[in-house]
């Protein structure tokens, strides 16, 4: 991507591979929670109203599986390439802390609803192919703030548990990354995935996306494996690479001097640009994993699986693909106008409603793609909407008007909507195309600029901006350009 | 839990000869031949027991605090916790 000064991370990849592996918590985009039904959209209300005694932890209550978490679960397993076994449970894993009202999390440990799948995606000129371990399902835990919001002076902490138990996918990548820049790029695409097939809504910032990496570094000499270290509080794409290349750059470091790598948890600090150590792993930490109890297991039938492969939606990289084929685009406009199933929608609705596939593409991804970002507005809600772009683009396709009126149009009546027909033919914007009345305008020009005239002549090509100029300004800039240049190029090679 | 029992010198002695019988006797599982039966997870026969996605009405946070050792009115209160000390 960035094409920037080698940096430190990358010249310590000359001589050390580093070995990346992701884990992505995705939040699913039910309606309720993973085993009761409280609201999922914890961030709605205020603390602690969005629980029942499931979510609280309350004594003899009793989970009920969320058969839309399950079908979301397999979707993304599938958009994957996942195998999805026949049989797959829940299981207790156990822990102690405030945010955790049962003692332990319901999560999947040797029976995850999927395995085995993979994810292809380009970087610079080369396709990166990452194993997926495993996508499987489980809850989510409470949020806590601490008085004073420093954690070391802190001497309460307050919990809120409306984000208890909602629905929380994890995606186990395998450690096929060597590179910041691929871990980037990983995310970007599986986020693109998770919204493109709509199980979730992408936020990193608010946590409804989240990163955990596992990094180390082996000499490009000795085959072993280097120790793996965790890092964690990632929650930007640019945090990931900044991040990573730090880590990259530390452990190098380490290697260096002579010393060893200690597993370890480290955070990224933003503010200071480094990782630091959380907590040593030096006790490898026994999560008691035991069967859930109070979840009979699941036995997902082919049917059921292939009714979710049936209910997916064209994938970004086969549509991307099929944008080159069936419209002619190239593959990076193609790429560009699949990178979320809105645009990809949106485009396909122009194109179907008769606007010429490169025409589109070109309006799509520059003017409109311009003001739907400042007005923080996209396309299909906007004023214009998607028939008013066709009819506007309609008119500059059979040369009613010019570019630059098809411009000020659509910046006009972006947000406000109205009738570009209507309004070229009150205010008079038709492009002038009659060959007639702009040999005359030619004409005049040649005859008003006479020593551009004669600079052309004489093979001085920059010359005929001026006549060209002339000309647009004569017709208050309705003319058909490309036409006034070909006849000033007849006139004058007279 | 168990291991904070207090016991004096008499009953360790007492309930670890009983303790002894109990493993003993459970120990004669091992003698049956399991090498057909797979393992099992539950010993009910429900499988795919799920609920729709839909939404119920919530406790709300007073009864949910209502038992609570301590609370602020809106959040449960704990003890502050240093992040280095335990597992998130």
């Amino acid at each position: 991507m960035t094409q920037t000064a080698e940096t430190p991370a990358i010249a310590a990849l000359e001589r050390y591979e580093a070995v990346i592996g992701l884990e992505v918590h995705a939040q699913l985009l039910t309606v309720s929670k993973m085993f009761c039904g409280c609201s999922a959209a914890y961030t709605d209300a205020a603390p602690n109203d969005n629980t029942c005694p499931v979510c609280l932890g309350l004594p003899g209550v009793l989970p009920v599986i969320n058969r839309q978490a399950i079908e979301y679960t397999v979707r993304t397993a599938l958009a994957l390439e996942c195998e999805i076994p026949e049989f797959t449970k829940f299981d207790r894993k156990n822990y102690f802390y405030p945010d955790l009202p049962k003692g332990y999390q319901i999560s999947q440990y040797d029976t995850p609803l999927s395995r085995n799948g993979r994810i292809e995606f380009p970087v610079g000129g080369e396709t990166v192919r990452c194993g997926i371990t495993r996508v499987h399902l489980e809850e989510d835990t409470g949020t806590m703030h601490h008085a004073g919001d420093v954690l070391q002076s802190a001497t309460q902490s307050f919990v809120d548990f409306n984000r208890s138990g909602v629905p929380l996918m994890e995606i186990v990548g395998e450690p096929d990354l060597r590179t910041a820049e691929h871990a980037r790029e990983y995310l970007v695409r599986l986020r693109q995935l998770l919204m493109y097939i709509g199980v979730n809504d992408g936020n990193l910032e608010k946590g409804s996306f989240r990163c955990d990496a596992n990094i180390s570094l082996r000499s490009r000499e000795a085959a072993e494996l280097g120790t793996k270290v965790e890092v964690k509080n990632m929650n930007s794409f640019r945090a990931v690479h900044r991040a990573l290349e730090s880590e990259i750059e530390r452990q190098a470091a380490v290697l260096d001097s002579g010393a060893v790598i200690q597993q370890e948890t480290r955070g990224w600090v933003e503010t200071r640009g480094r990782t630091v150590s959380q907590r040593s792993k030096e006790y490898a930490h026994d999560y008691r994993y035991f069967p859930e109890p109070d979840l009979p297991p699941l036995r997902l039938d082919s049917a059921f699986v292939e009714r979710v492969r049936a209910s997916l939606p064209e994938l970004p990289p086969a549509r991307a693909r099929r944008f080159v084929d069936q419209y002619g685009l190239n593959a990076y406009d193609a790429s560009v106008l699949t990178s979320t199933r809105e645009d990809a929608d949106t485009y396909e609705e122009l194109v179907r409603l008769g606007v010429a596939a490169k025409l589109a593409a070109n309006w799509l991804m520059g003017d409109v793609a311009a003001l739907a970002n400042e007005h923080r507005l996209g396309l299909r809600d906007s004023g214009l909407g998607i028939a008013g772009l066709s009819r506007l683009l309609g008119l500059l396709d059979s040369a009613r008007i010019n570019g630059p009126t098809a411009k000020e149009l659509l910046t006009e009546l972006y947000v406000r909507g109205g009738d570009p027909e209507a309004i070229v033919l009150e205010r008079g914007l038709g492009q002038v195309s009659d060959e007639t009345e702009l040999e005359a305008l030619v004409d005049a020009a040649i005859a008003a600029n006479p020593v551009a005239a004669t600079d052309f002549r004489g093979g001085k090509q920059q010359a005929l901006g001026q006549l060209m100029r002339h000309v647009k300004e004569a017709t208050g800039g309705r003319a058909d350009m490309p036409l006034v240049n070909r006849l000033l190029r007849e006139r004058l090679s007279r | 839990m168990l291991a904070r029992l207090g016991l004096d010198e008499g009953e360790r002695e007492r309930f670890g000869a009983q303790l002894e019988a109990i493993l003993d006797h459970i120990s004669k599982l091992q003698q049956v031949d399991t090498s057909d039966v797979s393992e099992m997870a539950q010993v009910g026969e429900l499988v795919n027991v799920m609920r729709d996605d839909v939404r119920e009405p919530c406790l709300g946070a007073e009864r949910a605090l209502s038992n609570a050792p301590a609370g602020d009115g809106r959040h449960f209160v704990v003890g502050a916790i240093q992040e280095n000390e335990l597992d998130g």
